[in-house]
This record gives C-alpha cells, structure tokens and sequence, in this order.
C-alpha cells in the first residue's frame, strides 16, 4: 500500500506484470495464427491427395471402359474371320479364351492387366495376318471393324496415358515432402504404371506373323 | 448466252460460279461454267480459270468422264501453262493416266514431270526449287511488276508534289482574295490539312490497283507452284457469304474466345481452300476487330465509336482424321496462358508427357483421354516440329471434328512492298515459306491419315 498526498493507492504489481502479459498474448496469438496455417495447410494436403487418389481411380476407369470395349469388338472379328482363316484356328481360340478370362472377374487387376496385354498382343498378330487375305480386306465390313478396332486401340492407349499421368502425379504427391507426411498417416502407397510389356517392347517381328 | 457479254457481266458470272464451286453447290457452278466456257474466247483472260473451274466442279460433282474429256483437251491446248495444269489434274482424276504417252510433243519441262496418285500429299518444295521457278516462270511478270511499282511511286511523287503546289497556289489566291492580315504560313497548313487527305485516299486507291495484280499474277502462281496436283484454288477476296462462313469458322474454333462470342467484325483476304490428299482445308489471312461503341454522356448526345485489333494473322481449317467430341486447345505456352483461372472455359489442364512439347505448348480440354487421343505422341513430335518450323506463336483448337490454326502477325501479309523492288528475291522467300507452311500443315501434321473411322 503507498499513500502519496493522501491518497491510497493499492500496488497489484501489474505493471511489473505488464510486459510479460504481453509477451504470452503474443505468444499465443501467434501459435495460434501458426497452427491455423499448418491446420490450413494439412487440410490442403490432405484434399489434394483424395483429389489425386479420385483422379487415378477416374483414369483407370475410362481404361476399364475402352477395355470392354474392345472386348464387345473381339467376336464381331473372330467371327467375320474364322471362315477365312482356318490355318489360324488357333490364333482365334486364344483370343476367344483371353477375352473370357478377362470378362470372369475372377482374376486380380495385376492378372487382368496381364491378360489385357495378351490381348492387344494377339489383336496385333491377328491384323498383321489379315494382310494375308485378299478377300478378307477388301470386305467393308471387316475394314470398318478393323477402323474401329484401331481407334479402340488409340483410345485405350489414351487412356492409358492418363492413368500414368494420374499416377505420377499422385506417387509424387506421397513421396514429396510434406506431402508425404498426411500420405503416411493416410497410409497411401504408391501406385504402379501401366508398363509395356518386355515383349511388346522389342521389335515386331512382321515376317515371323505372316509366316 | 449472248456472246456479246461485257466483261462485268463475265466478271460476276465468274465470281457467282466461283462462289458456288466453293459452298459446295457444283450443278450451279456447273452450269455458269459450261455458259461461260461457250461465250469465252481462249486468248480471254478468264478463259484457262473458267475451264480449270469447270473441270473441278464435274470432278466434285462426281461427273468424271466428263471432267477427264476436257483435262484431256486442256492437256492438247497450246497455252503452256493450261496444259502443264491438266497434265497435274489428269494424274489426279486417272491414276492409270500416263502423261509420257499424251505429253509426247511438249516441252521438257512437262516430260519431267512426276505424277501424283490422289491420295499423293504436296511435295515439300526447296527454297532453290522456287528460286528457279521464279526464274522460269515470274522473272517476267516480276519485272512487268516493277514497272508497275515504278509508276505507282512516280504516280504518289507526283501527285504528292502536285497537291502541295496547287494548295499553295489556292491559299495564296484565297489569301489574296480576302486580303486577310495572318500570316499565310499558317492558312496554307489550313488548307493542307484538307489536301492531304485527299491524297492519301487517292494513294491508296493507286497501291490497291498495284496490288491486284500483284496477287494475281504471283501469289496465285506461287500457290500454283507449291500444289502440284492442282487442288487447291485461291481467291484475293471472298464474298459476304464466304466471309459468314469464315466468321463462323472462327467462332467455332473458341481459340481466343468462347464460342458465344461471334467477332464484330472480321476482314478476310488471300483465301486458299481446297482438297489435300483425303483432306479438305480452307485458309485466309484474316483481321478480327473489337468495336466499342457507346456514349460518352447519360444524355445520349455525343456517340464514340472505336476499334481494336483482337487478331491478325493466318487462320486454317480442316477436318481432322480422327472423331472426336470434346474440345481440346493447344496454346502457346506464356505466363497468360498458365493461368488456369483465367482459362477455365476451356477446360481442365491437360498435363502430357513429352518435355519439350510441355516447353512450348499449354494444353487445355474437356476429356483428359479424348485430349490425349488427339495428341498422340506422333502428334505431339510433329506439333513441336511445326513450331519450330513456324518461327512464331501458334494456337490450335480442335473442335466438332475439325482442327483449327491461328498464327498471329503483326503486319498484312502478302502485300507487295512498295518501296522494296520487285525482283529482289526477299520478299519473294518470305510469300514461299509462309505459304509452304499453311499448305504443308496437312503433311506435317499427318492429316491425310485415315486409319480410324471418321463416320
């Protein structure tokens, strides 16, 4: 208690208390502003990341779309061409037993993606081996077929560049710092390209086909 | 017909036929060609266009044993260049024609000739190719040329001289007349600034007459030379219903706008259309303008009206090989272009492998597969190719099945230049390479190729 010209006056101590307020308000109103950005910035991270996961599962979707569609053109030609090519007999059942497999759904993507590869594999070999045939390329309805067959195939490949520009960006996004820390606690892996197969990679061989 | 017609009468039944080979309406073409081809003379001036014109229009209207009579009579004529041209056109309408046999008697330049089959895309011509061509074939119409441009510049000299005596001459009458105390100095820079005007306006009428025939006689011929097979055809200027059509063409492609926005106005010169292999292809030099008009007060009292250049430049048009239903737009690749904000009407950002396609080009669309299935990576290598090859910014949109080009230039091209002389070579290169580059975009964009469905 101090008394100055008569007058009381009660010491608290705030004013020795003053700064050190100040310096916890501070304190806190910047902890706070700081953990709203990172809660902001998390919040980001964390909805791109779906954004991305939705964008690969989009793409392989428009790749599962134009896979079925090739499939609905896979009997149309096996029909069109069994009369004629009755040395490729062979050739036709292996498509024929591809395609069901594919269809059954019984089979993991990873075996499914296989099973697409042989497919395109052997939809190659039997276009090279219609070269064979006259009678058969000059029929309208086997080039309209084979028209769209070509821009299935372009499609599919299409897509299939989607897919792996949606994965890189996705497998970027959960390697990157600090990306990768939310894609941890998510527990996002990373996902594989669609590759060319070895086989598909070297060159063809078109004498060996047409042989 | 009356065989006495005048030759503004020929003119428009020249134009009216033209226009409707064009649209597409080939009996109507037809018809004003064969009256036309009966009225004419051969040494007619419009005479080797109207049966050129008419042997199109029955091939188009697919009457080709009437098309082929007459090539074969254009093959037999004694005007060099009209049976040079049927030779081509022959080849292009018979692929069993051999011209060894019909072109027996003419000159060594036609025997050395190589035939087209129709699908056959346009030859990439060198640069010492066309300077011999210009050798053979325009150092005569060059050197006409430069007379004429020597006139013309006389003509403006003088002209010019003579107004600045003859207003000088009229402000001192005037002066004297109304015995005024200014100083007559500046009553004669009054009066001039009513003079000049006047021929300024008369200038231009002289460069305009200059350069019809300037166009006439060398950029038709330079097209001539690039298209060997003769498909194509070239107009200095189309009609209002033409100029729709491009207007339309231009609002479809939504390159630089969205496809609600029609341009206020846009001029047209120097149109090429035809056919390149399996490919139909249209492209004009064009000016689309930005006006504003309005008022400059809530009273509705004083109008202002104004005009800005929104684009200058080669716009092409062509069907593209594969179908498609969603748009996708190939911009360069500049700051204003980044900027997803300001391009979100045309879509999502495509983001597409190839790095130095990625340097060059912004890519925007509707379908990320419909996209990529147009640019293919074959697509792509020939895109960064054309780039290169352009030297300039390029915008592409491909749209309704059709792939659009606008190349943008800050000066009119193919105008002649009226203080450069006629027979220097420059400018000569510069028509060349800016027409190789339109006409060879087929090729080098691989649009002949037709191996999907396009129907």
């Amino acid at each position: 208690m101090i008394q100055i010209r008569g007058t009381i006056y009660f010491d608290y101590g705030f004013e020795q208390m003053q700064p050190f307020i100040y310096v916890l308000l501070s304190t806190a109103i910047v902890f706070s502003l700081l953990s709203f950005i990172l809660l902001m910035i998390g919040i980001q991270i964390y909805n791109s990341l779906i954004v991305k996961k939705n964008q690969v599962s989009k793409s392989f979707a428009s790749v599962d779309v134009l896979l079925k569609k090739r499939w609905d053109l896979i009997p149309n030609l096996v029909a069109v061409v069994k009369n004629h090519m009755e040395f490729e007999q062979q050739t036709l059942a292996e498509i024929t037993r591809l395609r069901s497999r594919a269809m059954s759904g019984e089979i993991s993507p990873e075996q499914r993606l296989n099973v697409e590869n042989q497919i395109t594999r052997t939809m190659g070999s039997i276009m090279a081996l219609i070269e064979n045939y006259p009678d058969l390329k000059s029929n309208n309805h086997v080039t309209q077929l084979l028209e769209s067959l070509n821009e299935t195939e372009e499609q599919i490949s299409a897509a299939r560049r989607f897919y792996n520009s949606a994965v890189t960006d996705y497998n970027n996004a959960i390697e990157m710092f600090p990306s990768n820390l939310v894609a941890g606690y998510m527990k996002y892996a990373a996902k594989e390209l669609f590759v060319t197969p070895a086989e598909e990679r070297a060159n063809v061989n078109v004498g060996e086909l047409l042989n | 017909m009356d065989k006495s017609l005048s030759s503004q009468e020929i003119d428009r039944l020249f134009i009216a036929g033209d226009r409707n080979l064009y649209q597409g309406n080939f009996p109507a073409a037809i018809d004003i060609f064969e009256q036309l081809s009966k009225i004419l003379e051969p040494n007619h001036e419009k005479y080797f266009h109207v049966r050129r014109n008419l042997i199109k229009a029955y091939q188009k209207n697919q009457q080709i044993e009437k098309a082929i009579a007459l090539c074969q009579l254009a093959i037999d004529s004694e005007n060099n260049t009209f049976s040079f041209w049927g030779t081509k056109f022959m080849a292009h309408l018979d692929p069993q024609f051999k011209p060894e046999v019909a072109i027996e008697a003419k000159d060594l330049e036609v025997n050395q000739l190589k035939i087209d089959t129709p699908n056959t895309p346009i030859k990439f011509k060198t640069l010492s190719q066309f300077k011999q061509y210009c050798q053979e074939h325009l150092l005569d119409k060059l050197k006409e040329l430069e007379k004429k441009r020597i006139q013309t510049l006389a003509t403006i000299f003088i002209s010019g001289i003579i107004c600045l005596i003859a207003t000088w001459g009229f402000a001192q009458f005037i002066f004297g007349f109304l015995r005024l105390n200014n100083n007559i100095f500046i009553f004669y820079l009054i009066c001039l600034s009513f003079a000049i005007p006047v021929w300024l306006i008369f200038c231009r009428g002289c460069i305009q007459v200059y350069g019809l025939g300037f166009k006439r006689n060398i950029i038709e011929k330079i097209i001539d030379f690039i298209d060997e097979p003769g498909t194509l055809s070239y107009a200095n200027q189309l009609f209002l219903e033409d100029k729709r059509q491009t207007i339309l063409g231009f609002t479809r492609s939504q390159i630089f706008r969205d496809e609600l926005q029609e341009p206020d106005n846009l001029e047209q010169e120097d149109c090429v259309y035809g056919t390149i292999g399996n490919t139909d292809i249209f492209f004009a030099e064009i000016m689309v303008e930005n006006i504003k008009e309005g008022y400059l007060n809530e009273f509705e009292m004083s109008e202002f009206r104004g005009k800005s250049i929104f684009f200058r430049g080669l716009f092409f048009e062509a069907e593209f090989s594969k179908k498609f239903l969603s748009r996708t737009f190939i911009l360069p690749n500049t700051f204003k272009n980044k900027v997803s904000v300001l391009n979100n009407w045309r879509g999502q950002n495509v983001d597409l492998e190839d790095p130095e396609f990625k340097q060059m080009f912004k890519v925007y669309g509707d379908n990320q597969v419909e996209s990529r299935y147009i640019l293919s990576t074959n697509l792509m290598n020939r895109l960064v190719e054309f780039r290169k090859k352009a030297k300039r910014q390029v915008y592409l949109s491909f749209v309704d099945g059709f792939l659009y080009i606008a190349i943008p230039y800050r000066h009119n091209l193919f105008e002649p230049k009226l203080f450069q002389k006629m027979t220097s070579f420059t400018p000569l290169r510069e028509y060349f390479f800016d027409l190789q580059l339109m006409i060879g975009i087929v090729d080098d964009l691989n649009l002949n190729r037709r191996i999907w469905g396009r129907h």
